[in-house]
């Protein structure tokens, strides 16, 4: 099993059980990873960002990470074609991926 | 990528900034390599399993999905990259596919999967790990139920879809230690959550927006909306949701 440790910290203060530990159950196996050159995909690096209201991106899907007040979006069907997007929340640094 | 599967992470590891490209496939999902060590990570975990950084762990952050104008709504100040920074990729709804299709992946998309049974690969939902309990929400059950509570683990949780889109979301049920039941409701034009015991309101996004529990926010539990085969891939013994509707919409509430 391998663990992956996702928050440093436990949050039982308030009586309600951790949530923040997740193990996968399936092994690493280097046999099943198929690799091709760099560069088939062109990441989004730290891109300018706007005010989503006034964009009028209306009923397409977004998806979204926030932290605090700070909230950062970005269009499905962008990150459908970049698939990786080095960005930052909060000021700090992010990766998205889709 | 195929699978429809996004994620988050803190791109910080001791100290030191990552930023990635995508480099391949293992899992049946794309597998990224950071520019600063050439590290391979995994994009479903944050997990390095090549390089300088095997067994290192990027911190998980919690991504969620809505439509832009619910966003707008609920998060003014939210920005977006700058339109002439992106380029952009329609893909039909995975719904909409050929059943036909459902089962099929190219070649070396399906190379590199375990041996994976129980439904159609394409067959979307969202996957929610706690522990080492995985289990798997087949987005049609949503629809069928708009709310759905659970245990994953030794965890009660509720799983809400948002009218009848594939964007769908998973919580805890506890607040201040004690267990919550909850309702599907309507709330400002879009499908919310209450809670039976203290009747509060819920946003789609956790947040308390009326009621006694006002201003606060539900325990989001890891989840990727994503499709079977890359969750069966790296959660082998996960379990799939079937059971029967638990609670179906209850009324409407228009004060926002």
């Amino acid at each position: 099993m391998i663990t992956l440790l996702l928050f440093s910290g436990l949050s039982l203060a308030d009586g309600c059980p951790d949530v923040s530990v997740v193990e996968a159950s399936t092994p690493y196996d280097a046999s099943r990873v198929w690799k091709h050159e760099p560069g088939w995909f062109k990441p989004l690096d730290d891109p300018k960002g706007v005010p989503l209201a006034g964009e009028g991106y209306g009923d397409d899907a977004m998806i979204y990470v926030q932290a605090g007040d700070a909230v950062r979006a970005w269009p499905v069907a962008a990150m459908a074609y970049h698939h990786v997007a080095n960005d930052q929340l909060g000021g700090e640094p992010i990766v998205v991926t889709y | 990528m195929i699978c429809n599967s996004g994620t988050a992470f803190a791109a910080r590891v001791d100290g030191r900034r990552l930023s990635f490209e995508e480099v391949g496939i293992h899992n049946g999902v794309f597998v990224m390599r950071d520019r600063q060590t050439g590290s391979l990570w995994s994009h479903y975990t944050g997990e390095a399993f090549e390089g300088p950084l095997k067994g290192q762990q990027l911190r998980w952050i919690q991504l969620e999905r809505a439509e832009a104008k619910r966003l707008v709504r609920q998060h003014p100040k939210a920005t977006v990259p700058e339109r002439k920074s992106m380029r952009f990729r329609n893909t039909p709804p995975l719904s909409g596919r050929d059943k036909a299709l459902r089962n099929q992946l190219p070649p070396n998309f399906a190379e590199t999967l375990p041996a994976i049974d129980g439904m159609p690969f394409h067959t979307h939902g969202l996957g929610v790990a706690i522990g080492d309990k995985h289990t798997f929400f087949p987005i049609d059950r949503l629809y069928d139920a708009s709310v759905i509570e659970d245990r994953v683990g030794e965890v009660d949780v509720v799983v809400m879809v948002q009218d009848g889109t594939s964007t769908a979301a998973a919580w805890s049920r506890c607040v201040d230690g004690k267990t919550l039941d909850f309702e599907s409701v309507q709330h400002a034009g879009f499908a919310a959550l209450r809670d039976v015991q203290t009747s509060s309101t819920w946003d789609a996004s956790g947040l308390a927006v009326k009621g006694p529990h006002k201003g606060a926010r539900l325990t989001s539990v890891r989840s990727i909306i994503t499709d079977w085969y890359g969750w069966a891939a790296y959660f082998q013994d996960s379990e799939v949701y079937t059971a029967e509707v638990v609670t179906d919409g209850l009324g409407s509430e228009t004060n926002p």
